[in-house]
């Protein structure tokens, strides 16, 4: 009796898998292909762009972003142990998936750029999901934001940060993001992205679009390569201006490593971007990679499933 | 419009009998019938409501050409000055006095304020006198006006005098 049963044990791993085949066989390849793909990132970011991903359904994310001092150049070196006596930015934020293509969050941002203190509300929808037949060949997801600064205002009225009204603190992003999965190993994502900001500075520009390209190399179950670039369409005459007055601007790029450790994926970057929010780091980084203007950073995400699945 | 002869609404093409139409018994029912399930209290009226009152905050500010005074040739700032804008806006709150945190920079006096300016230049002019400079931090402290800043960059300029 003890060797019919080990027996069935044995076999029935190899019994299910014919069944599997036959069942195969009679819808036909495509009926099997045509699902969609999943996981084409691991988290909702790249760095420090959005990802095409939204939570599943009653999924709680807890994010943790946080962006070191620069590493090298005056502001870094051993004096600051190359960065990390200094905090550039830090976000906590929640984002909770409402249903598996909708997600909303809050966050909280230290800020960095020309406000600080800065409150974010967030939605993220899913659009379309990219299919293994390619009949639908890339994912689109859409991601909006507002943010207001909560920070004091100046008292000078020539200050970016001068606040006559409450609708001078907030700013806006809109952004869609054009991803694809390659294979198991390769996906990339193309991010045109509008920032409105409601209050500027002098030359400065309230609307503005920029572009992102963003990746994933994957090297194994758990760790990946990921890397992000934002180029942002800023005017010659607010070029000029700036640059005049001993501030340039430059585009954010952001390379590191994302490492998943069952619930939590841990992401441990390197960027010229000082801030972490998109409303930020996409029109006002001021800091450059040829300066050693770039710093470590880090985001953690820890999911925690209130759906009882 | 409504023939009261024959007690009946009947076709008609100006503009106050098209006005009168809209308000037939029988437009309003169904009028109403379409517009019901519509209007129900239903999951996406916040999102709707919460996105127009943000487009409704939607504005495009530019703050003013600044007038103020960046020659600084003609301003005359002197360490006294300086120290004491150090000390309101930066060492009054446990920050930079050399005994709480950060040690880093420490400001508790003119000269130890001077040597730290000297030997981290960059780093004073990234986050104390740059357009987008973040400091003082977020911790109850004013934020600097934009005159402020470039007075004690011109100090800095000219070698920190006293």
């Amino acid at each position: 009796m003890l060797h019919l049963r080990l027996l069935t044990v044995l076999l029935l791993p190899a019994s299910m898998a014919m069944a599997q085949e036959d069942l195969g066989a009679i819808f036909g390849k495509d009926s099997v292909r045509r699902d969609p793909v999943t996981a084409t990132f691991k988290s909702t970011r790249i760095i420090n762009g959005q990802s095409n991903e939204t939570l599943a359904k009653r999924d709680l994310d807890f994010r943790v972003a946080h962006r070191f001092g620069d590493i090298g150049g005056s502001g870094g070196g051993s004096s600051t142990f190359f960065g990390l006596d200094n905090s550039t930015d830090i976000r906590i934020a929640f984002e909770y998936g409402i249903t598996d293509k909708l997600t909303a969050g809050v966050s909280r941002a230290k800020g960095s750029g020309n406000f600080s203190q800065m409150w974010e509300v967030l939605g993220k929808y899913k659009l379309l999901q990219q299919t293994h037949d390619n009949r639908i060949p890339v994912g689109v997801t859409l991601f909006a934001n507002a943010v207001v600064s909560s920070m004091k205002s100046s008292p000078d009225k020539e200050d970016v940060y001068y606040f006559d009204k409450f609708s001078d603190r907030a700013g806006y992003v809109a952004q869609a993001v054009i991803a694809r999965k390659f294979g198991n190993a390769v996906s990339l994502a193309l991010t045109p992205s509008f920032v409105h900001r409601n209050r500027v500075g002098y030359k400065d520009m309230n609307n503005m679009f920029a572009l992102g390209v963003g990746g994933r190399l994957r090297f194994s179950n758990r760790v990946a390569l990921v890397a992000d670039y934002f180029y942002a369409f800023r005017d010659e005459e607010s070029k000029d201006y700036y640059a005049a007055r001993g501030t340039d601007f430059y585009n954010s790029l952001g390379v590191g490593v994302e490492i998943e450790t069952g619930g939590h994926v841990f992401h441990l970057n390197f960027t010229n971007a000082t801030a972490v929010l998109e409303n930020q780091f996409i029109p006002e980084t001021t800091s450059t990679w040829r300066n050693g203007q770039f710093r470590w950073g880090f985001n953690i995400s820890r999911r925690f499933s209130l759906g009882g699945r | 419009m409504y023939d009261r002869k024959n007690k009946e609404w009947r076709p008609s093409f100006s503009l106050l009998s098209f006005a009168g139409n809209l308000c037939k018994p029988i437009t309003v029912m169904k009028t109403m019938q379409t517009l019901t399930p519509i209007l129900r209290p239903q999951r996406w009226y916040f999102p709707v409501l919460l996105a127009a009152s943000l487009l409704a905050a939607c504005t495009s500010e530019q703050a003013p050409e600044p007038t103020y005074n960046t020659d600084c040739a003609t301003v005359e700032v002197k360490t006294a000055r300086i120290y004491e804008l150090v000390q309101q806006h930066c060492t009054n709150r446990s920050c930079h006095p050399g005994t709480g945190s950060p040690l880093l920079a420490d400001f508790s006096t003119p000269v130890k304020l001077k040597s730290y300016i000297t030997a981290n230049g960059a780093s004073w002019a990234f986050r104390v006198t740059a357009s987008n400079a973040d400091m003082p931090q977020s911790q109850g402290y004013p934020t600097l006006p934009r005159s402020v800043r470039d007075s004690i960059a011109c100090w800095v300029s000219k070698g920190m005098p006293d």
